[in-house]
């Protein structure tokens, strides 16, 4: 279908830092073998629109054998791959033929918990004294550890589950079906390590670990973010940077940004951590129509330590989680977003980006804008770039687990077995089934969404200072206006934007160096415009974008106080339009309803390149 | 704190005493400076009449400076007496801080002392800032506004706040570093100049002083002193011989007023065209927001100022001899003052702030601040502290909230399901002033400042409101 470019892989162990990641569920992506189920053939299958659409890494949603009671993170065995997905074999064809196209792969770590029919907890079930026998969490009592709150409290009432063969409760996190493994045993410890090795050494780039916050439990305690947790998190990356250099961790830790950032440790756990409370006010900032929602949160976000950064998402597989709000918050959103009961999942809303929004493109763009464009990598959700819909009748989290809609043929493309067969049903609607929404009418049309999505991340891979850059809001009088500057020191690379957005483009491969001191970096750099590195490393040069954006959806006027940039002219990054240069005076621009603007904010510009 | 400088005669070369030609040259700086704060106090006045919330007046732009007539007189054209003269810091650039003697109020004027020829870093509006000559002993100076001079405003800052002022720790979190040093313009009205430096402080500096303390000073450090955080924060006040001369407040970063915070509110709710609850703006959670923290400015000002009987029934003559608002013939207000008149009790009164409204809050990243002390608990043109009801300040608020929605529904335009708008609105205003109060009343403490008679809280409230309409009027044409 779309012919292939050879991207080459980008070779710093930094790359995460400036990746634009995609989350895709094998399950639902594309049948190959027409089972009504999609397997690792058909992501295969599927790589060239992935390497056209630019994204730089995917992020494999769990693939090994599981019972699949809680879509395949309630593993059975974790060294091979689920028989509705393929093999290893295929796996390993998956992974050469994305490296050869420079995409990277990260695989779904479930390390806090197992099935219930994994053999370590059929046989640590089986007896008191069995060589398992304490590979979990067992306890006479379901008194032990009252502080654990209870995660899917619409499901469960507690952590503790009676085992009546084994005569004694198990401690679970999450559901009933998913022992938690104990930890404190270093049998359990070692094994997992084990476990990683074997994916990395096929050819995974990395982890994101699922719920990581739970790995121990101490009496008195909410037994999470527990020391003990951060240790083993250490260990786990000492492994990857003595044996496996420039493979990632990304942590799943649900928690307010200084907890999580927890993480990161020094420098010496996670490369990479979710900031989940950025995504819900995105939401909140768009309807209450001004910016607080998202600077509260950027000021309360602490500084990253040097080669780490941190993952933005708009949606992903689960509910649109709400935990980290107040419960005046959580209210607002269920009653903005939610309107439905049955939109509502366990502490948060199971729908995807396009019916929250109700289809609104231009809210969709702002959104997307923000997250290209904020501090962090961001990770799409597979069926986002389409603005796919959702189906609420279905149960748990498959509301928004739906086929990818790749036309509008029979089973919207996705697969040739029998509707019947299909693991869920594709989506039929008129709004947002797959007639009316899929890849092959997109890719067809040059306003479409898709290719939006897709001209949107080759700017921003031609902004390499949105990668790790630091940020500095702009004091706005007007509310519904957020507009920042990344700012900081990048390689010196051709940053032309590319001609044309038609035919796949070979981009250029970035490097790019932190401002002194991570991110959040104080320390400033004296703007030397043109200026080589200092180092006689490679060579860098001085990169600033000027990003505005409109919570409103009405026009709305702006006057920025660019005083400090004076001198450079803002160059429209989409259209390469240079605005007038700034000058001391207050800059006035207007945005459109729910508009947004990035600016290449440049030195000379009209020397090297023609003004329009 | 008091400024850091030399004295006069360490300024004069030695000489001891301002030599005449001195005192002259300064004399005639004051005349171009007055000039300039005439423009400046017209240009305020022409917005504040634009906004219907003014009174017009002022002096013409003056002529080109006359730096021929070397005594200045001629120029001056004034009666301006130099009362105290402080070299804050010596050299070029250096800053000469006067107070003197003007139209028989005490002006002030921040001075910087520039060579021939410096390139000026101009702050504001790209006008030529100079304002006379003078000669010292480091040789002839140009005289500059130093408040227009960006290298002499950081040098002031200095001077004021101390050389410590660059070892202030930025506020944890911050994202809002920046690649460069600015200094820029942020208010200038007729009561002071304000600067933002380098986005961490603000220095503000009284043009005219009152003859003992800055009413808003007081307020401001008596609030800071009593742990009221919703501030930005006093970094120095700015005292010489018993007068207010300005201060330095850490900037508050992203912040909005409240005004235009409602204001967006107000837009979506009229577009939604549903109910204030239903609506994606909906306001309430800031209402209630800034319901706390007026009620912890009430309890800070009781600890800073402290607190003493009140009378509603002088209050309720004089809302009764306010200009009568519309609403204020209502008999539901009449009948709010005559019971406050024959009530026959005493209700607690602080030092109040004095002309509590939105556009005297702002929101920022960090939720709602007082961004002006300024009215500092006084009357209009009074001198002295006013005690009142904190209700006054509560009242004040609330009809800032019915001005603003019916400000909203004015400008929306005639002609469009203005009925429908004109209902939104007081379904806004409504929403709002009940959470608003409900956040008031519910803050611990606040018990022990207001009547826990409901009767007569409201009839209170009936009767600021009233007075606070009178200050600011509603627009006309909005139901």
């Amino acid at each position: 279908m779309l012919p292939p470019d050879d991207r080459s892989f980008d070779p710093s162990d930094l790359w995460f830092q400036h990746a634009v990641f995609y989350e895709v569920l094998v399950r639902g992506f594309y049948d190959a073998n027409d089972d009504g189920t999609g397997d690792l053939a058909g992501l295969r299958a599927k790589l060239d629109y992935l390497q056209w659409l630019g994204i730089d890494c995917l992020w494999l949603l769990p693939f090994c054998p599981s019972p699949m009671r809680d879509g395949g993170y309630d593993v059975s065995d974790f060294f091979n791959v689920h028989p509705d997905y393929g093999t290893l074999g295929e796996l390993v064809g998956l992974l050469e033929d994305a490296h050869r196209r420079g995409i990277r792969v990260i695989a779904d770590l479930v390390i806090n918990h197992t099935s219930d029919q994994h053999p370590w907890f059929v046989e640590s079930r089986s007896s008191h004294t069995n060589p398992k026998a304490d590979w979990y969490v067992w306890n006479d009592d379901d008194q032990r550890w009252p502080e654990a709150r209870v995660v899917f409290t619409d499901v469960e009432r507690s952590n503790w589950t009676w085992d009546a063969g084994r005569e004694q409760y198990y401690w679970h996190r999450f559901y009933s079906h998913q022992p938690d493994l104990n930890y404190d045993n270093p049998e359990v410890a070692d094994a997992m390590l084990d476990v990683v090795r074997f994916w990395l050494d096929l050819g995974f780039d990395g982890f994101r670990l699922d719920a990581v916050p739970y790995l121990f439990q101490r009496d008195g305690t909410s037994g999470e973010h527990l020391p003990e947790t951060h240790a083993y998190i250490r260990r786990l990356r000492k492994q990857l940077d003595s044996e496996y250099a420039g493979r990632v961790l990304l942590a799943e830790a649900n928690g307010w940004p200084a907890d999580v950032a927890d993480y990161f440790g020094d420098g010496d756990e996670c490369h990479l951590c979710f900031h989940f409370p950025l995504m819900p006010r995105l939401f909140m900032a768009v309807r209450r129509e001004h910016r607080y929602p998202i600077t509260e949160i950027l000021s309360q976000t602490p500084e990253l330590p040097d080669g780490c950064q941190w993952a933005t998402f708009l949606r992903n597989h689960d509910e649109l989680t709400l935990e980290q709000l107040s419960d005046e918050e959580r209210d607002y959103l269920f009653a903005e977003y939610a309107k439905d009961p049955r939109m509502k999942r366990h502490m948060g809303i199971g729908r995807r980006l396009a019916p929250l929004l109700d289809g609104d493109r231009r809210l969709a763009e702002l959104l997307y804008s923000l997250i290209l464009s904020l501090p962090g990598s961001p990770v799409l959700y597979y069926g986002d770039e389409l603005l796919m819909g959702d189906n609420i009748y279905l149960g748990d989290r498959d509301s928004v687990r739906t086929p990818m809609q790749w036309s509008p043929d029979r089973n919207g493309g996705f697969s040739k077995a029998d509707f019947a067969q299909l693991y869920l049903p594709p989506l039929m609607d008129p709004v947002y089934g797959f007639g009316a929404v899929n890849v092959e009418a997109q890719l067809r049309n040059p306003g479409s969404f898709l290719h939006w999505v897709r001209g949107m991340l080759v700017h921003r891979r031609s902004l390499p200072v949105l990668g790790v850059g630091s940020i500095e809001l702009l004091d706005c009088p007007n509310p519904s206006v957020l507009a920042f500057v990344r700012w900081g020191e990048v390689a010196d690379v051709s940053l032309a934007a590319p001609a044309a957005l038609g035919p796949p483009a070979v981009m250029p491969t970035v490097a790019v160096v932190p401002a002194s001191g991570g991110r959040m970096a104080r320390t400033v750099p004296a703007p030397p415009p043109d200026a080589p590195g200092g180092d006689g490393a490679s060579p860098t040069r001085f990169q600033a974008v000027l990003c505005v954006h409109n919570m409103s959806r009405f026009a709305q006027p702006v006057q920025l106080d660019l005083a400090a940039w004076a001198g450079r002219r803002p160059v429209e990054v989409l259209g390469r339009v240079p605005f007038p240069v700034i000058g001391p005076e207050p800059y006035d621009l207007a945005l459109g309803p729910h508009g947004y603007l990035w600016f290449d904010l440049v030195d000379g510009f009209g020397a090297e390149e023609p003004a329009q | 704190m008091t400024g850091r400088g030399g004295s006069v005669s360490e300024w004069a070369g030695g000489l001891g005493v301002l030599d005449d030609r001195q005192r002259a040259g300064i004399r005639r700086a004051l005349a171009r400076w007055r000039q300039h704060r005439a423009v400046v106090e017209s240009e305020f006045a022409r917005a504040s009449d634009q906004a219907g919330d003014g009174e017009g007046g002022g002096r013409p732009r003056g002529e080109g400076p006359d730096w021929a007539d070397p005594l200045g007189d001629r120029a001056i054209g004034l009666d301006v007496e130099i009362v105290d003269v402080e070299l804050l810091h010596a050299g070029r650039p250096g800053v000469l801080d006067v107070v003197a003697e003007m139209d028989g109020r005490l002006a002030h004027a921040v001075l910087a002392l520039r060579r021939p020829g410096d390139e000026l870093h101009v702050v504001g509006p790209a006008e030529d800032p100079a304002l006379g000559v003078v000669e010292d002993g480091d040789g002839t100076a140009v005289l500059v506004d130093a408040l227009r001079d960006a290298d002499a405003a950081r040098l002031l800052l200095h001077a004021v706040a101390g050389p410590g002022i660059d070892r202030v720790p930025e506020p944890a979190g911050s994202t809002r570093q920046h690649p460069g040093n600015v200094i820029t313009l942020l208010c200038d009205s007729p009561d002071a100049t304000t600067l933002g430096i380098d986005r961490r402080f603000t220095i503000s500096v009284f043009p005219w002083l009152h003859r003992g303390r800055h009413p808003g000073t007081a307020v401001l450090a008596g609030l800071d002193e009593a742990g009221f955080n919703h501030l930005p924060a006093p970094v120095a006040l700015w005292r010489r011989a018993g007068r207010d001369l300005g201060s330095v407040q850490e900037l508050v970063s992203g912040a909005t007023d409240g005004w235009s915070v409602a204001l967006a509110s107000l837009r979506d709710l009229f577009a939604s065209g549903v109910e204030p609850d239903a609506a994606g703006g909906d306001f309430a959670s800031e209402a209630l927001a800034l319901g706390t923290m007026t009620a912890r400015m009430h309890l800070a000002l009781d600890r800073a100022f402290g607190s003493r009987p009140g009378d509603p029934a002088a209050w309720a003559e004089e809302a009764g001899r306010a200009a009568t608002p519309p609403g204020a013939s209502d008999g539901a207000v009449q009948a709010a003052l005559d019971g406050l008149r024959a009530c026959g009790t005493r209700t607690p009164s602080i030092r109040v702030h004095g002309d509590f409204h939105l556009g005297r809050t702002a929101r920022t990243d960090h939720g709602w601040v007082l961004t002006d002390t300024m009215p500092g608990g006084t009357e209009p043109g009074s001198g002295e502290p006013v005690f009142r009801s904190p209700l006054a300040d509560v009242a004040g608020l609330c009809a800032s909230l019915r001005r603003t929605a019916r400000l909203a529904a004015v400008e929306r335009g005639p002609g469009r399901a203005s009925a429908e708008v004109v209902q939104l609105a007081s379904a806004w205003e409504a929403r709002n002033r009940r959470a608003f109060l409900a956040a008031y009343l519910a803050t611990p403490g606040i018990g022990g400042l207001v009547p826990a008679n409901r009767e007569l809280l409201s009839d209170l409230l009936t009767c600021f409101e009233v007075l606070a309409t009178a200050r600011h009027p509603l627009p006309a044409g909005a139901g």
